[in-house]
């Protein structure tokens, strides 16, 4: 009786989760998959996806990780509203948090015309879409890495000082790989985070168009028909490459 | 020798109170005292893990007071015994040498030469989540010693080890101290550990060393009812 109270929700919430998935692939019609595949503004949108949202992680990973580093091992004051402020993108509204960039680096903003003259614009380009991404996703990363490094004993860290190391080497050679299983599931939540952004990218960067931006004008303005294929397309990739991530990390573990 | 001298330090609420404390070179001082004491600070500031809030801690005439970890000659063995999980045993031991700068055969030479002293030498190949707790000992203390410290810091190196592999463990400390003339500073609170290795026992209680001398003096005429409770 006991197990059937803990496998009924349990089967239920999996069904809840699986069945739209597999009922969008299933119901999808090849010839519309075929045409999707072939048109040059979905494969954009889906390869600018991918790739603004494994930039913005490979900046979340080298800034990331030495503040998760700092959080986990340093006491220093204010630290719990420090900590609360890099959690804050999470409970944000996105479109707030799109407002809020878009107020901080648009082109009339302080920073956005410094940055401007540098060349740099964020609105309405690749590096205002991975701007965005990285403001909602980068809380993940830093989040699932401090755990990660919390659960790496400072003590650990302080018998390799004691036979020599460097805070550097002792940092490179004990704490960092005993970590890397929880950085590396911090990098694929913030990329999966970034991939399914919407409200912020929109704000900043409606254009160049990322593959939610698509969806969401496709499904607006030619209906459900025309959004399906792109959602389809935009799932095969993500799925794929978080099989092939967790197939590399899998293989790594085994060879620990 | 190690000569610490009116060490105080802090941590958290509790405060290790002005401790002098000398120990020979090659002598094997045993600190005991009840869990809380302060032991563990004790050792943490001679290791240069926790800064001494003032006082002067020396090894062998050079002051290390304010060296880093890596700069102050120390072994250290805790209790959990820290070996890295994702190492081999042998890399475990060849850490410290590499670390000091000795190139990748010269520091496989020494681990297997450390290793040899301790018997442990069939355990290279071995990860330490395979290993048993007697086994997880002798690697951490073969690792402390592969880097030819001056001194080596003991924190309760017995207390997660089953009760018949201790003595086995105790003959093997006592037996390295002496074949390498190797000065140790060993906290407990196990008065076996007092009894079976210590030249001297010092007795801590509430961050302070409330006693110091030869077993014998100090089990013979303790300072309080505390210490005689503790040694009896």
């Amino acid at each position: 009786m006991w197990h059937l109270v803990l496998l009924v929700p349990a089967a239920l919430l999996i069904l809840f989760l699986c069945v739209p998935i597999v009922g969008m692939f299933a119901s999808s019609e090849p010839s519309a998959l075929r045409e999707a595949l072939g048109d040059p503004e979905v494969l954009g949108s889906v390869g600018l996806t991918l790739y603004a949202s494994g930039i913005s992680t490979l900046i979340g990973l080298v800034a990331g990780v030495p503040l998760a580093y700092i959080l986990s091992r340093k006491d220093f004051p204010l630290k719990g509203l420090l900590e609360g402020a890099i959690r804050l993108p999470i409970v944000v509204p996105h479109l707030a948090a799109g407002v809020a960039l878009l107020v901080t680096f648009g082109r009339n903003s302080f920073l956005g015309r410094i940055l401007g003259g540098l060349g740099l614009n964020f609105v309405s380009s690749v590096p205002g879409t991975v701007l965005a991404m990285l403001f909602v996703s980068a809380p993940f990363l830093v989040a699932s890495a401090k755990e990660a490094f919390d659960r790496v004993p400072p003590r650990m860290e302080g018998v390799a000082r004691t036979l020599g190391a460097s805070p550097w080497r002792a940092f490179w050679t004990v704490s960092l790989p005993l970590a890397w299983r929880g950085i590396l599931s911090g990098c694929l939540m913030m990329w999966a985070r970034g991939i399914s952004e919407f409200g912020a990218v929109v704000v900043l960067a409606y254009h160049p168009m990322v593959a939610s931006t698509l969806l969401f004008e496709r499904l607006e303005a030619y209906g459900l028909r025309y959004a399906q294929p792109v959602a389809v397309l935009l799932m095969a990739a993500c799925l794929g490459t978080f099989v092939g991530v967790q197939m590399v990390a899998g293989r790594r573990h085994g060879e620990d | 020798m190690v000569r610490i001298e009116g060490v105080r330090a802090k941590a958290g609420d509790f405060v290790l109170g002005g401790i002098d404390l000398e120990v020979d070179e090659g002598e094997y001082f045993v600190m005991v005292g009840p869990t809380g004491a302060g032991k563990t600070v004790l050792l943490e500031v001679v290791a240069g893990l926790r800064r001494a809030d003032s006082g002067r801690i020396y090894l062998n005439g050079r002051e290390i007071t304010f060296l880093p970890p890596e700069e102050r000659g120390v072994g250290l063995v805790t209790q959990h015994q820290d070996l890295f999980p994702h190492m081999t045993v042998l890399k475990n031991i060849m850490y410290g040498p590499r670390a000091k700068g000795m190139g990748e055969g010269e520091a496989r030479r020494r681990a297997y030469e450390m290793m040899e002293l301790l018997g442990i030498r069939e355990l290279s190949e071995r990860k330490p989540d395979t290993l048993s707790g007697g086994e997880r000992q002798r690697v951490a203390l073969c690792r402390a010693l592969a880097v030819g410290p001056q001194a080596l810091l003991l924190d309760e190196p017995l207390s997660s080890v089953d009760p018949p592999l201790r003595r086995s463990l105790r003959e093997e400390l006592g037996r390295i101290n002496r074949e390498l003339n190797l000065t140790v500073l060993h906290v407990t609170h196990d008065r076996e550990d007092v009894f079976s290795l210590a030249d001297r026992v010092g007795v801590m209680m509430d961050g302070k060393l409330v006693q110091c001398g030869r077993v014998e003096e100090v089990v013979m005429h303790p300072a309080s009812p505390e210490v005689r409770e503790l040694l009896r």
